[in-house]
């Protein structure tokens, strides 16, 4: 069996599974609904219908059995105006298990059109929308769930003779936008495919405002503004979901508006080509994050001097430093599991860079990475080293002020001279022997 | 910011908010994950920012604390 015949039987024995759950759901909610036309009709409060339905409210509870009981009695020994006959009646009426059985919010037209349309899948008759959103909504890993949708996506491309559309005289032109159309939606869903899983792992309220932030906003104020690349990835990715969606509309509606489905075309092109731009800077901003040994440089200024001052920190705080900095050296500062002493500046002055701050206790460390294909290995530019509470603002106004000094120290980390690396191994032999100096203190 | 994102972020700001009263959230704590000081970050929640991915994100955060 292939891994996609694999995922497809895994997928069908849930969705067999589940319309088994709502057929006993759609089952219980019938009863539910007898029992709520019976409350009604007892809501008279008449002894008569207490004894009518007997049968099914003894069955309930207990303690309903036992009123039943009383009013039985009651009638049949013709006392019907003793107190205790309405006693029995309003305690059946507040009898918890019964409200309970009574307040129900589920709908029986909802429930059987949710196993129609469970069934549809079943037989293969159902939307891609329909699919799409039971794949979601599974309990299936992400893998088999994406090898599903990338199935379902290569089977939306290959043109199913009884879908195409009537060829007429213009048969020609048309054919040749029904393959431009195959060739853009081939690539964009392998866009989509790659990275669902970033839309798929988020809460339903925060897709819900993703949505409607795209309702409220064009792209190209998004690409312009929006610096969050996690976040720009998923709404152009969302954004391609809904240009795929009218495209289909399109094709739905026979005959074929091919004129229309140019249009789409053309769109979709125009958001693929953004999805990408954004796509390559949210893998750069991924690379950088990946944990590896490192070179480390500091920024300096005119003078080659630090642009901290190590004296300024306690002995406590200098440990603190002394192990953010040898764990970026050493490659041992793992991005995901100590997600929490680690970030990224946002609102940063600089686009173009990511400056990432990393903490011990109450004090921080931040620093740009430059990798590039022509370095070896990567390398660590230190911007500042701060109380945790000023970091940020310090590292901004360093972009802010020192923005070529920067740049200057990133195309002499580049460039890799001799004589810029002497400069900065006399800097961190400075900066190691102002660690080593408190530890003999600590230690006198 | 057009006039429907005005709307989103009074909306989205006002989740926010009452994710960190309900959840009692440690502002500094809050700031570091959102890579800002304190000051941005309430600038951020009191005034609209044009880049609208920031509430979007700072949204995530908090329902994911």
């Amino acid at each position: 069996m292939s891994g996609k015949e694999y995922y497809y039987t895994l997928f069908k024995e849930y969705i067999e599974k589940q319309v088994k759950s709502t057929q006993e759901q759609l089952k219980g909610l019938e009863y539910n609904i007898r029992i709520r036309k019976i409350y009604k009709e007892l809501q008279s409060k008449n002894s008569n219908k207490f004894i009518e339905y007997y049968g099914v409210l003894s069955q309930i509870s207990e303690y309903i059995k036992d009123n039943l009981d009383v009013i039985d009695f009651l009638v049949k020994n013709n006392i019907t105006s003793a107190p205790q006959m309405r006693e029995a009646i309003e305690n059946i009426l507040a009898d918890k298990d019964l409200l309970q059985l009574i307040s129900f919010t589920e709908s029986k037209e909802l429930l059987e059109g949710k196993i129609q349309k469970l069934t549809s899948i079943l037989d293969g008759t159902c939307d891609f929308e329909i699919l799409k959103n039971a794949l979601l909504d599974s309990d299936l890993n992400d893998e088999c769930v994406i090898g599903i949708l990338d199935a379902e996506a290569e089977k939306t491309v290959k043109p199913e003779k009884k879908k195409l559309p009537s060829l007429d005289n213009n048969n020609a032109i048309n054919k040749e936008v029904m393959s431009k159309y195959n060739e853009t939606i081939k690539k964009i869903n392998k866009l989509v495919t790659r990275y669902y899983h970033l839309i798929q792992n988020k809460p339903s309220n925060l897709i819900e405002m993703y949505r409607k932030t795209l309702m409220g906003t064009n792209m190209k104020e998004i690409n312009e503004v929006y610096q969050e690349k996690d976040v720009l990835v998923c709404l152009h990715i969302l954004h391609l979901i809904d240009l795929k969606t009218e495209g289909e509309e399109v094709l739905n509606i026979k005959p074929v508006d091919y004129s229309l489905l140019e249009i789409n075309i053309e769109e979709l092109e125009s958001a693929y080509e953004d999805a990408t731009l954004i796509v390559e800077k949210y893998e750069k901003e991924q690379q950088e994050m990946v944990p590896q040994e490192s070179t480390m440089y500091f920024l300096l200024d005119e003078n080659n001097k630090l642009l901290f001052n190590l004296d300024s920190f306690s002995e406590d705080e200098r440990r603190s430093i002394s192990s953010i900095l040898s764990d970026l050296e050493m490659g041992l500062f793992d991005y995901e599991r100590n997600k929490s002493n680690h970030t990224i500046v946002k609102q940063s002055i600089r686009k173009d860079l990511n400056v990432f701050v990393n903490r011990k206790r109450n004090v921080a460390v931040s620093y740009i990475r430059i990798n590039s294909e022509e370095l070896e290995g990567s390398k660590v530019l230190v911007l500042s080293i701060e109380d945790i509470k000023k970091i940020f603002a310090t590292s901004q106004s360093i972009l802010r002020s020192n923005s070529k000094l920067v740049d200057d120290s990133i195309s002499k980390v580049k460039e890799n001279t001799e004589e810029y690396n002497a400069l900065q191994a006399s800097i961190k032999d400075e900066i190691d022997s102002s660690f080593q100096r408190e530890e003999v203190t600590h230690h006198e | 910011m057009n006039d429907n994102l005005n709307e989103l972020y009074i909306q989205i700001r006002n989740e926010c908010l009452q994710i960190i009263f309900k959840k009692n959230i440690d502002i500094d704590e809050l700031s570091f994950r959102m890579g800002m000081n304190q000051s941005t970050l309430y600038q951020v929640l009191n005034n609209k920012n044009e880049d609208f991915s920031i509430y979007l994100k700072l949204y995530e955060v908090l329902l994911g604390w």
